[in-house]
């Protein structure tokens, strides 16, 4: 199947349901209890995060317009080689961490607490396959199934809802501005580097049909109204409890009725998550794939593999990192500087020599 | 990439029969040694010779193909009473073509190649001594099935003939639901030795050309011997890429359905000696709906359609989950369930996933043995099938009595979407695998990879997911759910503009 | 070809993980319940286990089970030992935890290893028991049906839906432990009866103090404490008006607010309380011929009366240390600056010095609903 790299695949509703299902997955590995933050000031500044978030686009949107430009990769090739290559480098790197983050983290999870295995390997090998094969059926088929996955994660969040309203207790929403201004700074900062989904919107721009701002814009408001929503129940509900375990929403969805339908929701939950991780991995690794495209101009092929090794090496390499890998500062801080740095290049560098073809 | 085409000991490439393209000579004789000899002499062409007016001619024929009746009263009888003022062959063949009447369908044929095909689709040819070209008589009178209630499509609504054999029969009945000047038949003929005729079927204005146009062209990369059944233009039809357990292209045998599919711009190829006409383009929504859904009460028709995607997802799914679940987390099973499966399990020697793969490998034995055997040995197998896995292998220890249950639900649910049944089955076997293997991980990852190939798949530039996904909410009245008659039929769907297929282009056919 | 060799490569990365270790159902052992004893520095593990029978025939069911046990200088270790045959300990079915007194002192240590278990549920029941775990386990001498795992489950299920104990799940003490200015409460369960009729019955429950058991509540303690968190429940008192007329009244909605405060440096408490009752039977009259006096009266003196229990049972809780009303971490939400004035390691030491109002008003009405 060919990836038509400079095609107008989706349209902006499949945008909006990349953009949010992509959010959504880096929200269900949200944990309290690593986090440097707690989760009420988490919860707070959602609302500033979102305006910080849209925001971060304007400089995107503002040279898109200025140069009547749909792609910020084209525009920055047509300024000059260098700075596309630059550019393209840039997304190809940030991509390549959020596809190996997905994975890892997915890997993590189900190795750690589903199946308390000794090694991930396996669970990462068979995912990045997965992975790979989607990308390889091209951008149209993972955004089509993100409609279906995006019911089948509003029908587990009502679920959700219904279960555990009546265990809400508001004496656990502390107030977030116990600890003074400085967790509310680095909570906002946190909240926003796990958005990769900005970049990814960024670089997706020129494969949507239609209104992909507007669909953008949107995508922010519903991931956000989620993440208020499950941040809410974990923090309400679990407590404590929450930062004990790695995977309050995981967590959450285990603590319904033993006796109860309910009670099987983390089941739901699991298969959803899982559906998640093979969108958002896909999303990125074909982002990276395009980037290689543009920095090579080889076959589907090509492209597609090679990301696929990198990101694959680039697993591999989170091992020895541990810890750190778990900081949204480093995989998401890498698409944040992309989504900022890409429009800025793209704008206002020199236009030198004969437009790249 | 080129195939590139290589000889292997055994086979051959398909071929068209030599020196049929030969033009007919003006000596009679000569036409007619001809023909016995490149027939080989075969026993069932019957040549009549006599004379009309002293005009000598010969009446070719295939035995059994054509009506007797027929031949002698509107044939003979006239060519025998004829009497030509002046008798040569031009004076005759001037009288058969414009005074006399011999048949419905007349014309001219002028190549032995043609000869052939007539006669053997039961059409008399009248040779004539001095003239290059014979006269074409319709005298079609082989017998045939009847026109009966389809076997594999049975509505309780709805008209109760399916097609039948014959390709004219079934053009029949398309053209008496449809009595529209834009109903348009167009013949093609498939298969280098069999000559099959086959028709594309559809509504002049409605249709999209591209989609035509893309169906003619592949209809002549065909380049097979023999074209015995639609399935053999299927994949001829699809796409190559990606590589799907799931088809674009439908198959029905119901004319009031195909008549329903031609109304919203698609295309019926009907083939003859079939019964079983492709539609194409064919949704994935579309294997959920049947002809009752549009004659049944709305709620009782949403009803139905929710039980048949339940049955779909629970025919694949359940297995493997069943595997899943059992071997990797049990604590998704309620207490009293988890102590009935583990005393169940007690004194089975293999694991659930063999079990199951055992279990669902006799199930699909039996049905095959069923399904292929002579009926009265048919039931012989089911009551041996019904023993077997409903209580020896029980008692044997060889499986555990919940199994029973699973692949009695998943067998019984698999026939509620009989079109889906090829992918259904082996899917089942891959998720109880991946259950088996990974777990609740396996059966995820896997449903997830075999939904996005689903979604990958278009036909005819359209996604077979749409109008689901892409989303159009205001075609979900005809997928997720069945409007009323009284909005439905205010406006028709259009198969080229469901969303994710490409712009309105201009209709029609005959540009 | 290079198409079909990726496919394959993809293919072949997926059959190369290859099939996950799994345990097959007949290989586990599916814990019913579990009860932890800890008696000079060992731990004793008894375990109810699923007995699934040798044939189908005679499987058991749901009511065949074994009794199994093992110790050790530590949990995993006693674990290993009552694992029978080799089978895997599974816990996904665990319906109650119970305790020895002497596990209840080591209290984080045992839920820590429950809680870090795969297939653990946060739901599962928690409870102490008056002697040891394994004699309450071993009611009736393993031959009661249902099983004392199930008996125990249903006493305290019972109880929890009654609002007779305070919620005593294992996700809820986790909690607890991690929370600041809240501290959990355990059921406690005793033997009543002989042979085959004894069975496991609700005795009241053990309060605690951070990981550790403070003192016993009696049952009508414990359940003024589950209701002092708001709720439906059927408290059943008798009263006597005027010092002679005995009056029945059941007490079933209870609206609590608790509120937490620091006044001069001392933690100061607010209970108001409404609750909405019945008259059940009034001596000497029909209930529904009660005159709006007389019911006024029975609404004061059922206040009242509401009023003095809870007071005693505040003075026991804060001469105790224990705070499972949770007032410490509602001074922590309301006001966190005098929270950390006082720093949550004090705030136990504070408890004895707090003083409190209470509010109670009672709304009785006749069973005829006038």
């Amino acid at each position: 199947m060919n990836p038509h790299w400079n095609e107008k695949l989706i349209d902006g509703r499949q945008l909006l349901l990349l953009l949010v299902l992509g959010r959504l997955f880096s929200m269900m590995t949200y944990s309290p209890g690593k986090e440097a933050v707690p989760g009420s000031v988490t919860l707070a500044v959602q609302l500033p995060v979102l305006g910080l978030e849209l925001a971060l686009l304007l400089p995107a949107i503002w040279v898109l317009r200025h140069f009547d430009a749909d792609s910020l990769l084209g525009l920055a090739y047509r300024k000059n080689a260098l700075t596309g290559h630059f550019c393209a480098l840039l997304g190809l790197a940030s991509c390549i961490l959020q596809a190996a983050h997905t994975l890892t983290v997915q890997a993590d999870f189900l190795s750690g607490t589903i199946y308390r295995l000794p090694s991930r390997t396996g669970l990462l090998l068979a995912l990045w396959a997965g992975v790979l094969y989607a990308v390889w059926l091209g951008l149209e088929s993972f955004s089509r199934l993100g409609m279906g996955v995006f019911l089948a994660f509003g029908l587990l969040a009502a679920a959700l809802v219904v279960q555990s309203l009546p265990r809400i207790d508001l004496i656990n929403l502390h107030s977030p501005l116990e600890g003074g201004l400085s967790p509310i700074l680095q909570g906002t900062l946190l909240s926003t580097a796990r958005c990769g989904e900005l970049g990814a919107a960024v670089l997706l721009f020129p494969s949507v049909r239609r209104d992909a701002v507007r669909w953008t814009a949107r995508a922010a408001f519903v991931w956000t109204g989620f993440t208020l929503l499950l941040s809410f129940l974990t923090l309400t509900v679990l407590g404590n409890f929450a930062a004990l375990r790695s995977y309050p929403v995981y967590t959450l969805a285990l603590s319904g009725s033993e006796r109860s339908v309910f009670g099987r929701l983390d089941a739901l939950l699991l298969l959803v998550w899982i559906f998640l991780a093979v969108i958002r991995g896909a999303m990125y690794l074909w982002l990276g794939a395009k980037c290689v495209f543009l920095l090579s101009g080889r076959s589907n092929l090509f492209c597609i593999g090679t990301t696929g090794a990198l990101v694959l090496a680039v697993c591999a390499l989170s091992s020895p990192i541990g810890r750190g890998w778990e900081s949204p500062l480093l995989w998401g801080g890498a698409m944040l500087a992309a989504t900022a740095a890409i429009p800025l290049l793209a704008g206002f560098s020199p236009q030198i020599g004969r437009k790249h073809p | 990439m080129k195939q590139k085409e290589r000889t292997v000991p055994g086979y051959r490439a398909p071929q068209p029969p030599e020196g049929e393209n030969i033009p007919l000579s003006k000596h009679l004789q000569r036409n007619l040694e001809y023909l016995r000899a490149a027939s080989h002499n075969t026993a069932d062409l019957v040549i009549r010779e006599f004379e009309v007016s002293s005009v000598p001619v010969a009446l070719v024929l295939c035995e059994g193909m054509f009506n007797l009746v027929a031949l002698g009263q509107n044939v003979l009888a006239p060519l025998t009473e004829l009497k030509l003022k002046r008798p040569d062959p031009e004076e005759l063949l001037e009288q058969v073509r414009r005074s006399l009447v011999l048949a419905v369908d007349q014309g001219e044929v002028a190549t032995v190649g043609e000869v052939f095909r007539f006669i053997m689709s039961g059409f008399g040819v009248l040779l004539v001594d001095g003239a290059d070209c014979g006269i074409r008589l319709a005298l079609q009178g082989f017998s045939f099935r009847s026109v009966s209630e389809p076997s594999g499509e049975v509505n309780l609504r709805g008209s109760r003939e399916g097609f039948t054999e014959p390709l004219r029969i079934n053009m029949s009945m398309i053209r008496r639901r449809i009595k529209s000047s834009a109903l348009r038949f167009e013949m093609v003929t498939l298969g280098t030795q069999s000559k099959t005729d086959a028709f594309l079927v559809y509504l002049n204005g409605v249709v999209s050309p591209r989609l035509l146009e893309e169906i003619k062209q592949n209809l002549k990369k065909i380049k097979l011997e023999q074209v015995l059944d639609t399935g053999y233009l299927q994949p001829f039809l699809e796409k190559r890429r990606p590589l799907s357990f799931f088809s674009g292209i439908g198959i029905t045998e119901r004319p009031d359905t195909a008549c329903a599919k031609i109304s919203e711009g698609r295309v019926v190829i009907l083939l003859d000696g079939t019964p079983m006409a492709l539609v194409l383009p064919y949704l994935f929504s579309e294997h959920f709906q049947s002809f009752d859904d549009y004659a049944l009460r709305p709620y009782y028709a949403l009803f139905i359609l929710c039980l048949k995607y339940f049955s779909f997802f629970m025919t694949i799914l359940l297995p493997g989950s069943y595997v899943a679940i059992g071997t990797f987390h049990p604590q998704l099973l309620p207490r009293e369930l988890l102590y009935n499966i583990t005393a169940s399990m007690q004194p089975t020697p293999f694991s659930l996933m063999t079990e199951a793969i055992l279990i669902h490998l006799f199930y699909e034995v039996m049905r095959e043995a069923g399904l292929r055997l002579p009926r009265p040995v048919g039931h012989a197998v089911s009551i041996a099938g019904g023993l077997v896995i409903g209580d020896v292998a029980v008692k044997a220890g060889l499986i555990g009595t919940p199994l029973v249950l699973v692949v009695a639900l998943t067998a019984i649910s698999a026939f509620v979407v009989p079109t889906l049944y090829e992918p259904v089955t082996v899917l089942r076997f891959l998720f109880i695998l991946a259950g088996g293997w990974w777990g609740l991980f396996g059966i995820g990852l896997g449903f997830a990879l075999v939904l996005c190939n689903l979604c990958a798949l278009t036909v005819a530039h359209a996604p077979v997911t749409a109008p689901g996904s892409p989303l159009r909410l205001f075609s979900l009245r005809d997928m997720l759910y069945r409007q009323s008659w009284t909005k439905l039929g205010r406006r028709m769907m259009e198969v080229d503009r469901v969303p994710g297929a490409p712009g309105p282009q201009t209709k029609g056919a005959d540009s | 070809m290079k198409k079909s060799k990726l496919i394959l490569c993809l293919a072949a990365a997926l059959l190369c993980c290859g099939c996950m270790p799994n345990t097959q159902l007949e290989e586990r052992a599916i814990v019913q319940a579990a009860g932890v004893d800890v008696s000079d520095g060992e731990y004793r593990l008894t375990l109810q286990i699923f007995d699934p029978g040798d044939t189908t025939e005679n499987a058991g069911g749901s009511d065949a089970y074994l009794l199994v046990e093992g110790s050790g200088a530590s949990l995993t270790q006693a674990a290993q030992q009552a694992a029978q045959n080799g089978k895997e300990i599974y816990l996904g079915s665990c319906q109650v935890l119970v305790l020895g007194s002497g596990a209840a002192q080591n209290l984080r240590d045992v839920l820590d290893y429950f809680n870090s278990r795969p297939q653990t549920r946060a739901t599962m029941m928690v409870c102490t028991a008056e002697g040891t775990a394994a004699d309450l386990l071993k009611v009736a001498d393993g031959k009661a049906k249902p099983s004392p795992a199930v008996l125990c489950e249903q006493e305290l299920r019972l109880a929890e839906e009654e609002k007779r104990l305070p919620d005593c799940r294992l996700i809820d003490l986790l909690s607890a432990l991690e929370t600041d200015g809240w501290d959990g409460s355990l059921p406690l369960l005793g033997v009543e009866g002989r042979d085959s009729d004894a069975k496991p019955v609700l005795k009241g429950a053990v309060a605690l103090r951070g990981d550790a058991p403070a003192f016993e509540l009696n049952s009508e303690e414990a359940q003024l404490l589950a209701l002092a968190h708001s709720g439906r429940g059927n408290v059943m008192t008798e009263m006597y008006l005027d010092g002679e007329t005995v009056v029945s009244v059941l007490l079933e909605d209870f609206d609590t607010k608790l509120k937490a405060e620091l006044k001069n440096g001392q933690p100061h408490f607010r209970v108001e309380m409404k609750i909405k009752g019945r008259i059940s039977q009034w001596e000497g009259t029909a209930v529904d011929d009660l005159s709006e006096e007389q019911l006024t009266a029975a609404q004061q003196e059922a206040a009242c009366q509401t009023v003095e229990e809870l007071d005693a049972l505040l003075q026991k809780l804060c001469a105790s240390r224990c705070d499972p009303l949770r007032f410490g971490e509602r001074l922590q939400r309301r006001h966190p600056k005098d929270w950390n004035r006082i720093g949550s390691q004090n705030w136990p030491d504070l408890l004895p010095k707090a003083d409190w109002s209470i509010d109670v008003t009672c709304t009785l009405t006749t069973f005829s609903g006038h």
